[in-house]
């Protein structure tokens, strides 16, 4: 089977609000979250329309047929058009990096090992390889109260140790303080992972990676994902009091600027392969430009939902 | 440094003393807790400008300012874009009624700790401003009209127009925090309800009874207000348009009215910095 694939990298420069409809609890509009997990994530289906639209308005960058092929086609009725599914295959954007607020270094990008687990079992899939995420996962047993850094570290400060006298590496992460090690093997991915997340020439976002990526025991990751989401509390103005309306207020939750998400596109190539492209236009993957800037889910008109988007094209993951 | 972690849970002031106000002793201390705050916001101040007036520390910010904005540029065509750099003349509290266990709140950005108004706050500043007075001399701008729906949507159409959030400029970062105090004279007066069935004889405001000064932290500084109009389905030179029209109401009703709260009290004055005026 041929395996056309890209990995792209989603990273949040506004808050990003995808629905999930009605809350029940103090959050009136809470966000999209995974059923098992209850980690934040973005559905295919939303990253497959801000990329037909991306294509669709950059008239440039592609033709129709391209964007009916890659993104599919409706029926227009007749008995001999039956529409088409389109060719390309995105996959959810899963988290990688939360960011939380920190006592030093203003904030972190927070993992756990089970991202990096589903994220070495997607990289197989694609058949890309992350050297170091073996070391990490084999030898890191996480107790509750400890943190992997990167070596370069600006989150941490000194604090009292359990012997008296010491003092250790220690980290504040929202109101919580972790002891901190500073670990070869975390530092040696960390350090390829900032180089597949931001471009090549941006190496001011790649050292503010490195120097603020922190991974967490899974239980402390699902802490900061559940109870550290950004909550806006919205009401709507009374026109002529300038009080606010009657029933006018609600809790809209955002997944923070500087959350990293992944996912995966692929092309179904039994589905291109029957097309009327042109012949530069026929690797429907080799049309993806290396970085996108797109506007996800709710309040675009309010600023919201601002992301960069990178693709990894196969083999470019080292 | 994370001030909005520092105000929210009171971390990362790690003075050194051992008696530095925290959060908990300011909810703990039974008397004087204007004070016991003063102290708090000072510290926190202190340590925001330390830290902010840093380039070191500063970078990381100051690349994703600029990155914001390179972003929405590489983006849309000059048309459909609008930046404009205004400034503060008077203190402003932008989401001063919110949830704190110091009685005040700050909008403040979550991941950066940096003050920031909300593209929300200046989207309904401008509706606001664009029914209650230009919909007095033309019924177009009035709510559910034409030019109205245009600029800011309906239930069933989105607007035309994006109001961004508005970032601060990372020059003037670390002067932005500001020490206020809103002093309540009469306090019994003032709590008067005409429902309630009490016995009201001491309740007189006789300028005897004690002022209770609250501190709270203000906003001073420079913002980046972006406006852009990406709909495809308008023309160019419609978008220009539109843009325009939505500024210049924007910048009437900073200048004008102020934004955030306790405008009535001269709060939240803007004026242009820089940009198109």
């Amino acid at each position: 089977m041929k395996t056309d694939n890209v990995i792209y990298m989603l990273h949040c420069m506004t808050p990003v609000h995808v629905g999930a409809g009605q809350g029940v609890g103090a959050i009136d509009m809470p966000m999209i979250r995974e059923k098992v997990t209850q980690w934040p994530y973005i559905p295919g289906s939303s990253i497959k329309g801000v990329h037909r639209d991306y294509f669709r308005n950059n008239a440039g960058l592609s033709s129709d047929a391209y964007v009916n092929i890659a993104f599919g086609k409706e029926s227009s009725g007749s008995d001999t058009d039956g529409g088409a599914a389109g060719a390309l295959v995105m996959s959810d954007a899963r988290i990688l990096v939360f960011p939380v607020a920190s006592g030093h270094g203003t904030f972190a990008y927070v993992t756990c090992p089970l991202v990096l687990k589903r994220l070495h079992r997607d990289l197989k899939a694609t058949h890309m390889d992350m050297p170091g995420i073996h070391n990490i996962l084999d030898k890191v047993n996480l107790l509750q109260k400890t943190a992997l850094v990167h070596e370069d570290s600006k989150l941490l400060f000194q604090a009292e140790g359990t012997n008296s006298g010491s003092s250790t590496d220690t980290l504040s992460l929202d109101e919580f303080k972790f002891e901190a090690e500073k670990n070869p093997e975390f530092t040696e991915w960390a350090s390829s992972l900032a180089k597949q997340i931001f471009p090549e020439d941006d190496t001011i976002s790649q050292t503010m990676l490195t120097e603020r990526i922190v991974l967490v025991s899974d239980e402390a990751f699902q802490y900061f994902v559940t109870m550290c989401s950004e909550i806006v509390p919205r009401i709507r103005m009374d026109t002529n009091t300038k009080t606010v309306g009657q029933g006018a207020l609600w809790n809209e939750e955002y997944l923070p600027a500087e959350a990293i998400l992944y996912g995966i596109i692929w092309c179904d190539t039994s589905l291109s392969g029957k097309s009327s492209l042109k012949n530069q236009d026929e690797n429907l993957l080799s049309k993806l430009p290396d970085q996108a800037f797109l506007q996800i889910g709710g309040n675009a008109t309010v600023g919201k939902g601002r992301v960069r988007c990178n693709y990894i094209q196969r083999g470019a993951a080292k | 440094m994370n001030v909005y972690l520092a105000l929210s849970k009171g971390f990362g002031l790690e003075s050194g003393r051992s008696d530095s106000p925290n959060l908990l002793n300011i909810i703990q201390s039974s008397q004087d807790t204007g004070s016991a705050k003063t102290r708090f916001y000072q510290d926190v101040i202190r340590q925001s400008k330390e830290k902010w007036a840093s380039p070191l520390y500063q970078k990381g910010y100051k690349l994703r300012y600029d990155q914001m904005k390179e972003a929405l540029v590489g983006s849309l065509s000059s048309n459909r874009i609008i930046t404009l750099e205004m400034e503060n003349v008077s203190p402003m509290v932008v989401g001063h009624g919110g949830v704190s266990v110091l009685e005040t709140s700050l909008m403040l950005h979550r991941t950066y700790g940096v003050p920031y108004i909300p593209g929300s706050t200046l989207k309904g500043l401008t509706a606001q401003y664009c029914r209650r007075l230009l919909g007095v001399d033309n019924p177009l701008f009035q709510e559910g009209q034409p030019y109205y729906t245009a600029l800011f949507g309906s239930t069933s159409n989105a607007g035309y127009i994006e109001f961004h959030d508005a970032w601060i400029t990372p020059d003037s970062l670390a002067s932005s925090l500001l020490l206020d105090v809103l002093t309540p004279h009469h306090q019994k007066y003032n709590s008067i309800r005409p429902d309630n069935k009490q016995n009201y004889a001491d309740f007189a405001p006789r300028d005897d009874d004690d002022p209770v000064p609250i501190p709270f932290l203000a906003v001073r500084g420079q913002f980046r207000i972006m406006l852009t109009c990406p709909d495809h389905a308008l023309p160019e030179d419609h978008a220009e348009q539109w843009l325009s029209i939505a500024q210049e109401i924007l910048m009437h009703a900073l200048e004008k009215e102020g934004v955030g709260g306790k405008t009535n009290a001269g709060y939240g004055i803007m004026r242009l910095k820089k940009g198109e005026g």
